[in-house]
């Protein structure tokens, strides 16, 4: 059982579950962000009402800006069991009609920052010997290749590749490093598909999964798993597909 | 309207030969798929600051149609 984690995106979908879940299990958890108003009207807020609050803590960081990770800031965080990456944007649109602000964002967000993360936790010696680090990647540049998700897909299998050799890179430190690569999961970050294609579309294209949409919480489980070192030390380097069915076909 | 068809017709990965007007089944164009229509969305968006959704240009038929939806 993970002690203190290190959660990036965790005041919505699967990192705000994941939160919920950890701290609700005695978990101490360093929640990484940029918007305090956000976070204090969803994960901490939820603390505060179930009398958790004394286990979840605030980071600043902007991973929009490559200039947004303070040292200052990192040094507030312990040495942890953890680190989960949950942070994330989909960007759909056709590459060719896809603003380049928005294609740089995109990389900054979802696979520069976090690297960059990555690499403070290791210098500043912020996970402990024999600790986790899992990404959530995405079926979506590992997997499959959506039309209209070129950026993102790229993004998330720059993530996958980052894995293989990071976890072999920390395996002297018996780090371990994985990533969890989900389909559709219903969480806000699926109301602009919704929006892009109409319910019909998105109804039809439901219908692809065998096992319906995912939930946050159909991931929780799994870092969960990944994180606890007593019962998945042998497991490093991999990308573990959860999708309810869907790249069956 | 004729800025419209022009921005339209540029979503195609091959200009359609066929004479393009108010009038045209946009559907029925040759090359009209998924993607084009996912790029018109965000055509509409960029160029005209406008949202539709895929159940908008559903229920649209012509290419006048479209534009309706946009001058609205």
């Amino acid at each position: 059982m993970p002690e203190t984690v290190v959660i990036t995106g965790a005041t919505s979908g699967i990192g705000l579950a994941l939160a919920k879940n950890l701290i609700s299990r005695g978990t101490r958890v360093y929640v990484v962000g940029r918007n305090f108003e956000k976070f204090s009207s969803t994960i901490y807020e939820w603390c505060i009402t179930h009398d958790f609050a004394d286990l979840c803590k605030w980071v600043y960081c902007d991973f929009s800006n490559l200039s947004g990770i303070s040292e200052e800031e990192l040094k507030k965080i312990p040495q942890v069991d953890g680190f989960v990456n949950c942070i994330g944007v989909l960007p759909i649109s056709p590459l060719k009609l896809q603003k380049a602000d928005d294609i740089i964002n995109s990389v900054n967000i979802n696979l520069v920052s976090p690297i960059l993360f990555t690499r403070e936790l290791l210098r500043l010696n912020r996970i402990v010997k024999g600790g986790a680090i899992v990404y959530i990647s995405s079926i979506n540049g590992t997997k499959i290749g959506s039309k209209a998700h070129a950026v993102y897909s790229a993004t998330k299998g720059g993530i996958s590749g980052f894995v293989m050799s990071l976890a072999n890179e920390l395996s002297t430190l018996g780090v371990r490093v994985n990533a969890i690569s989900p389909g559709t999961v219903d969480t806000p970050m699926l109301e602009q598909t919704k929006a892009l294609i109409g319910e019909k579309s998105f109804s039809n294209y439901l219908g692809q999964y065998p096992l319906g949409l995912g939930s946050p919480d159909s991931l929780v489980s799994l870092i969960h798993f990944l994180l606890d070192g007593g019962v998945s030390s042998w497991i490093t380097g991999q990308n573990f597909v959860v999708d309810g069915g869907y790249t069956l076909n | 309207m004729e800025n419209f068809i022009s921005n339209l017709l540029e979503l195609f990965d091959e200009k359609p030969s066929i004479k393009v007007d108010r009038n045209t089944v946009f559907k029925e164009m040759p090359g009209w798929d998924s993607l084009v229509a996912l790029s018109l969305i965000v055509m509409v968006s960029n160029n005209y600051g406008k949202s539709i959704d895929g159940e908008a240009v559903r229920n649209c038929i012509t290419i006048g149609d479209l534009f309706g939806v946009i001058d609205a």
